[in-house]
C-alpha cells in the first residue's frame, strides 16, 4: 500500500496519453473549489437550533462568516508550508492527504452542527479543510506543468478552471442536499456535509488513482527538443526562487490583480442593485435583489472561462502581455463603470464587470507559468505554494478597501449610495496601474544549472 | 490495435467523468441566472 502511494510508482510508462492527466487534476480542483459556494451554508447554519428562525443560542452570520476566512487562510498557509514537502513525495501523496483532510473536515463539521459546537466547525471546514485546499490545489498544478511544457498556461488554465468550476457543482447540490434532509427537527446541514464529505472523498480519490508524472526528461511528441529552446527545463529551488526580486514582482502582481476583483467580487450584488436602484432608473427598470443574484451567476461563469481563456492566450502572446493587458483593460474598465451607471446603460455596466471578472479568474491561472517560465519546473509547487500567500492577503484587502471606503462616503461624506462607487473604482484602477508598473519591471532569470 | 482501444475508452470515460458535472453545474448556473435576469 505504502508502495502505491511511492512517488517512483506514479511515473508514467512511455505509452502513456499525457491527456489523462487534467482529468485527474480537474477530479481535485472540482470538489475543493466548493469552498466558494460555502456561503449556502450560511443563513440554514445560523439557525440550526431555530430551524425556520434564529432564535437565541444560534451562531451569528459573523461567527459562520469566519469558517471561510480561516479556510481561506489555511490554504494559503498549508500550500506555503507543504510546498516542498510535495515536490518531495510527489503528487499522488499530496493528493491523497488533500482528499483525507478535505472530506475529514466535513466529517468533523457535521459533528460540530450536530453537538452545537462552532469550533469544530472551525477545526473541520476551516483548519483542516483549509489544509486539504492548500495541498489540493498546487499539488495538480505542479504536475500538468511537467507533462505539458509546451502548452503550461493552457494546462494550468483547465484545472483552476475546474476550481471556479467547482462552486458551481457544489451549491446547486448543496441546496438540493439541504432540501432533502430538512425536517422539522433538522436544518438538514450536518446530513449534507456527511454526504458531501463520502462524495468528494470519492470522487478526490480518483484524482488520486490516475494521476501521473512524466519520466525524467519527458519530452511530448512533435514539439521537438525543448532543452533547446529559451525556457528554463529545471531552474530554481523554492528558497533561492523567493531571494530573487522577480518572486516579489510577481507577488505584488498577484496581490493587486485579485485584490482588485475579489473586491468587487464580494459587492456585485449590491453594487449593481444601488447604482441601478428604483431612485436612479425608475420603478420598472430598476435591479431587483433576484436579478442582482442572477447577476452574480453570470460573473462567476466568466469568471470560469477566463482561467482557461486568458491562461491558454498566455502561450501564444506571452505571460507578460497577458498580465499588461489585464492591468490596462482593466483599469479602463474600472474607470468606465461609474459612467455606465450614471449612463444608466445596465448591458454596459454588466459587460464591463464580466470582462473584469474574466481577468480576474485568468490572473489565477496564468500565475503558475509565469512562475514556470521565470524559475523553471523543478520546485514549481512549492513556489506557487508560497506565491498563494498574496491570495489569503487579498482576500483581506480588497473587500476590506471596498467596504470601508463605501461606508465612509455614505456616513460622513453623505454621498449617495448610488454615487458611492466611483471613488472605489478609481483606486481599483490604481491598484491596476500599480500591478502594470511591477509586472512591466519583471526581467527574465539566466538560471544556470 | 486492443491496447489502444482500451486506452481510448479509459480516456473518454476520464473526461465524462469530470464533464458531466461541470456541464451540469454550468447548465444550472446559466439557467438561474437567465430566469432571474428575465425577472428583472
Amino acid at each position: 500500500m505504502q508502495s502505491f502511494f511511492n512517488k517512483s510508482n506514479t511515473i508514467a510508462p512511455p505509452e502513456f496519453n499525457r491527456w489523462r492527466v487534467p482529468p485527474a487534476a480537474l477530479a481535485i480542483h472540482l470538489c475543493i473549489g466548493q469552498i466558494y459556494a460555502y456561503s449556502v451554508f450560511n443563513k440554514p447554519l445560523s439557525q440550526a437550533l431555530g430551524i425556520t428562525k434564529p432564535v437565541e443560542g444560534d451562531w451569528t452570520l459573523v461567527q459562520v462568516g469566519y469558517i471561510f476566512s480561516i479556510a481561506l487562510f489555511f490554504l494559503g498557509a498549508s500550500a506555503a508550508v507543504f510546498g516542498r514537502w510535495l515536490e518531495r513525495v510527489g503528487p499522488r501523496k499530496a493528493m491523497f492527504a488533500s482528499a483525507l483532510c478535505f472530506s475529514g473536515g466535513f466529517l468533523l463539521s457535521a459533528l460540530g452542527v450536530w453537538g452545537h459546537q462552532i469550533w469544530l466547525l472551525y477545526l473541520g471546514n476551516g483548519v483542516l479543510g483549509g489544509i486539504g485546499l492548500g495541498l489540493g490545489y498546487i499539488s495538480p498544478v505542479s504536475t500538468l506543468i511537467k507533462w505539458f511544457p509546451d502548452r503550461p498556461g493552457m494546462a494550468t488554465g483547465m484545472a483552476i478552471m475546474g476550481f471556479g468550476g467547482g462552486a458551481m457543482i457544489a451549491a446547486p447540490l448543496s441546496i438540493r442536499l439541504m432540501a432533502f434532509f430538512q425536517s422539522p427537527d433538522s436544518i438538514g446541514v450536518a446530513e449534507t456535509f456527511l454526504v458531501l464529505g463520502g462524495l468528494y472523498l470519492a470522487y478526490m480519490l480518483f484524482g488520486v488513482l490516475t494521476i501521473r508524472i512524466p519520466a525524467e526528461g519527458w519530452q511530448p511528441a512533435g514539439v521537438g527538443d525543448l532543452n533547446k529552446q529559451k525556457k528554463p527545463v529545471l531552474g530554481l529551488d523554492a528558497e533561492a526562487a523567493i531571494r530573487t526580486p522577480q518572486f516579489y514582482l510577481l507577488f505584488a502582481v498577484l496581490l493587486l490583480n485579485v485584490s482588485a476583483g475579489i473586491g468587487v467580487l464580494g459587492q456585485a450584488s449590491v453594487m449593481i442593485q444601488e447604482m441601478f436602484s428604483e431612485k436612479v432608473m425608475g420603478a420598472d427598470r430598476a435591479v431587483s435583489a433576484v436579478a442582482a443574484g442572477g447577476f452574480v451567476g453570470v460573473l462567476s461563469l466568466f469568471n470560469m472561462a477566463g482561467r482557461f481563456f486568458w491562461s491558454s492566450l498566455s502561450d501564444k502572446i506571452g505571460r507578460r502581455n497577458t498580465y499588461t493587458i489585464f492591468f490596462l483593460l482593466g483599469a479602463i474598465l474600472y474607470i468606465l463603470i461609474p459612467f455606465t451607471g450614471r449612463m444608466g446603460n445596465i448591458v454596459l455596466f454588466t459587460g464591463a464587470f464580466c470582462l473584469i471578472m474574466s481577468m480576474y479568474g485568468g490572473g489565477f491561472a496564468t500565475i503558475p507559468a509565469y512562475l514556470r517560465d521565470l524559475f523553471g519546473t523543478k520546485e514549481v509547487g512549492a513556489i506557487h505554494g508560497r506565491l498563494l500567500l498574496a491570495w489569503s492577503m487579498a482576500a483581506i484587502l480588497g473587500p476590506q478597501l471596498i467596504n470601508n471606503i463605501r461606508a465612509y462616503q455614505i456616513e460622513t461624506l453623505q454621498i449617495p449610495a448610488a454615487e458611492a462607487y466611483s471613488i472605489t473604482m478609481y483606486l481599483m484602477a490604481g491598484l491596476l496601474i500599480i500591478g502594470f508598473l511591477c509586472n512591466l519591471l519583471i526581467k527574465p532569470l539566466h538560471i544556470t544549472k | 490495435m486492443k491496447q489502444v482501444s482500451r486506452a481510448s475508452i479509459i480516456l473518454w470515460l476520464s473526461w465524462a467523468f469530470v464533464g458531466l458535472p461541470t456541464l451540469w453545474g454550468i447548465w444550472q448556473t446559466l439557467y438561474k441566472a437567465l430566469a432571474l435576469f428575465g425577472a428583472s
